[in-house]
């Protein structure tokens, strides 16, 4: 039940800053898409229809980048990824966790499940919002060698993922 | 790789290069989150399991309708498994009554965590199962599954209804005290007849009556040696013989039930009142290929019995859709056969042969349309009315030849049949039609 209640917590806390910034912002049509996303997630996990899980993951995640574009507040949308992250999770694992009769070491499961999600959300959220404190003037031969070797090591990471699967 | 970690690349590759394409840096920073989730998901992959898994089945051997009880034993032998899933893949027509068969579970090292489950299952031999696990990591992303296949036969064995003394006559007899009349003469308790009385026997079976009418000699009772016999039971399996309708059970539930099922159940109980009678019994299963029994006595050939029995089903085989190739051989000549059949029309002619052979042809017969006929409760119509007609007259001809007919009508018991029929059979007996 506590999983159940931390998804709840974060489906709410992904839906209702959107939808308060939307509102301060004059942007009405992001919070009411924000509020309805989330009020049908929130009913349908509640009544333990699971369909919906991605498909609002993805929905939140759209409405984030057009908030970005039309310059919300970074930070608040920044915790809603991190937030929508989480409530994708967890929807997830209490879908996991209702197909099985038999649970044992509950406590210890969730518990290490939790922290493990939240950890890395922290982590997440401290490194994507550094870079709006520290200001490092880099060239654009940098930049570009800098995006290569990501996209090589990208690249490289996907073709082991797929030899080992 | 799980989808979802591929729907997660996806955004993080649209937020990117969205990014780089409408020049907006905060696109490409909301794609941390996603890429760090990513990334942990990666770091954090499930590293293959070391189990150790035991099963414990009791017992492998059950009446229908008793639980069997299934544990079963996961020890971690590995490193502690955070996120552990272990579901049991059973038996087709298998039913849980109690207990979990689906687990998840925090699995430390060398933890143990155990599966008990009972469960319930019709006639048959219940041989895989599957033991599925699986090892995840929190973020979804990837997992490790092993599937632990056991093959333990479970058996269940036909329901067996219990039988009151039936009534053969077999030509030939063993040299074992039993319960049969042999025709001979020796110790029992019919009189069988009379013979000049020689040193050694017993006064009291000096018949004086005749000894008086005699000159000199002296006149012995000479009773009727009561023997076991040689009893194989025939139970036809051939599919197209057999039949099937939905009824509901006792709790109101929807089944489907077999005709065959009732023969089996038929051959169980006959075979068990043959052997507690002390007879030698054989099996022969034709149909499904010719699974057989071989002639002996006790309770181990009863157990023999009833694993051939709770194995046996109504199989569709080209080669045995007649009685041409049955093995009447594998029986002693001239013992008592005992066919469990619904019988067609093209039998009777190996009846025929079978009596021929000298063989003493007892029939039990399941009856299809009567089987047929509870379902829709028709009983009126010309269509059954003449079905009927046809199977009186394959009976008559059967019992003209010289065999022994009992005409089962499945939704009765077997013994109250038999009870019904045994005055016929007895008389039969009396008229000497069955060895003839």
């Amino acid at each position: 039940m506590r999983i159940k209640r931390f998804a709840l917590a974060a489906i709410a806390f992904t839906a209702l800053p959107l939808t308060i910034l939307g509102v301060i912002s004059e942007y009405p049509l992001i919070s009411v898409f924000a509020l309805l996303f989330g009020l049908v997630w929130g009913l349908l996990f509640f009544f333990e229809k699971h369909f919906a899980n991605t498909l609002a993951f993805i929905a939140y995640i759209l409405i984030v980048m057009i908030g970005a574009f039309v310059e919300l507040n970074f930070a608040i949308l920044l915790a809603v990824v991190c937030f929508d992250l989480a409530a994708w999770n967890l929807t997830k694992f209490w879908n996991r966790i209702q197909r099985y009769e038999l649970i044992e070491n509950q406590q210890q499961l969730e518990n290490h499940h939790l922290k493990q999600v939240f950890g890395v959300l922290i982590i997440g959220y401290i490194l994507a919002i550094l870079p709006h404190w520290i200001e490092i003037e880099l060239s654009f031969f940098l930049i570009f060698l800098l995006s290569l070797l990501t996209f090589f090591l990208f690249g490289k990471g996907i073709t082991a993922l797929h030899k080992e699967k | 790789m799980k989808h979802s970690l591929l729907i997660l690349l996806y955004l993080i590759l649209l937020l990117t290069i969205g990014g780089l394409v409408i020049l907006n840096p905060d696109w490409i920073l909301l794609a941390v989150p996603l890429l760090v989730y990513f990334m942990a998901s990666i770091l954090n992959q499930p590293k293959p399991m070391k189990l150790k898994i035991e099963r414990e089945i009791t017992p492998k051997r059950v009446r229908p309708n008793i639980p069997i009880r299934v544990v079963v034993t996961i020890e971690n032998q590995g490193e502690q498994i955070t996120d552990f899933s272990a579901q049991e893949l059973l038996p087709g027509g298998v039913q849980v009554k109690e207990g979990a068969t689906t687990l998840l579970a925090f699995l430390p090292e060398n933890g143990k965590i155990q599966l008990d489950y009972s469960f319930e299952a019709p006639r048959g031999e219940y041989r895989q199962f599957l033991l599925e696990t699986e090892v995840q990591e929190s973020f979804d992303g990837f997992e490790i599954q092993a599937d632990v296949e056991e093959r333990s036969s479970i058996l269940v064995y036909p329901e067996t209804e219990p039988l009151t003394e039936i009534k053969i006559r077999p030509p030939h007899t063993r040299g074992f005290a039993g319960i049969i009349l042999a025709r001979r003469g020796g110790s029992g308790v019919n009189f069988f007849s009379i013979r000049e009385y020689q040193p050694g026997d017993p006064l009291r079976q000096i018949n004086w009556k005749v000894s008086s009418r005699g000159q000199q000699a002296l006149y012995t009772n000479v009773f009727e040696q009561e023997q076991v016999a040689d009893v194989g039971i025939i139970l036809d399996a051939r599919q197209s013989l057999n039949l099937t309708k939905i009824s509901k059970n006792e709790q109101g539930n929807r089944v489907k039930e077999s005709l065959f099922e009732h023969s089996v159940q038929g051959a169980a109980a006959l075979s068990k009142r043959f052997i507690e009678d002390g007879h030698r019994v054989s099996l022969l299963v034709y149909g499904s290929g010719k699974k057989r029994v071989f002639p002996g006595y006790g309770k181990i050939q009863q157990r023999r019995f009833l694993d051939a029995l709770s194995s046996v089903k109504p199989v569709i085989n080209f080669a045995l859709t007649n009685f041409d190739n049955l093995p009447v051989r594998f029986f002693p000549p001239k013992s008592q056969i005992v066919l469990i059949s619904p019988l067609l029309a093209e039998d009777v002619k190996f009846i025929r042969k079978m009596c021929i052979r000298g063989y003493s042809v007892l029939i039990i017969s399941p009856n299809p349309i009567a089987f047929k006929s509870i379902e829709t409760n028709d009983f009126e119509s010309l269509a059954y009315r003449l079905a009927m007609a046809e199977r009186t007259f394959v009976l008559r001809q059967v019992h003209q030849i010289g065999a022994q007919v009992v005409d089962w009508p499945v939704h009765e018991s077997l013994e109250q049949v038999l009870r019904r029929a045994s005055f016929r059979l007895q008389t039969s007996i009396q008229r000497g039609r069955v060895w003839k």
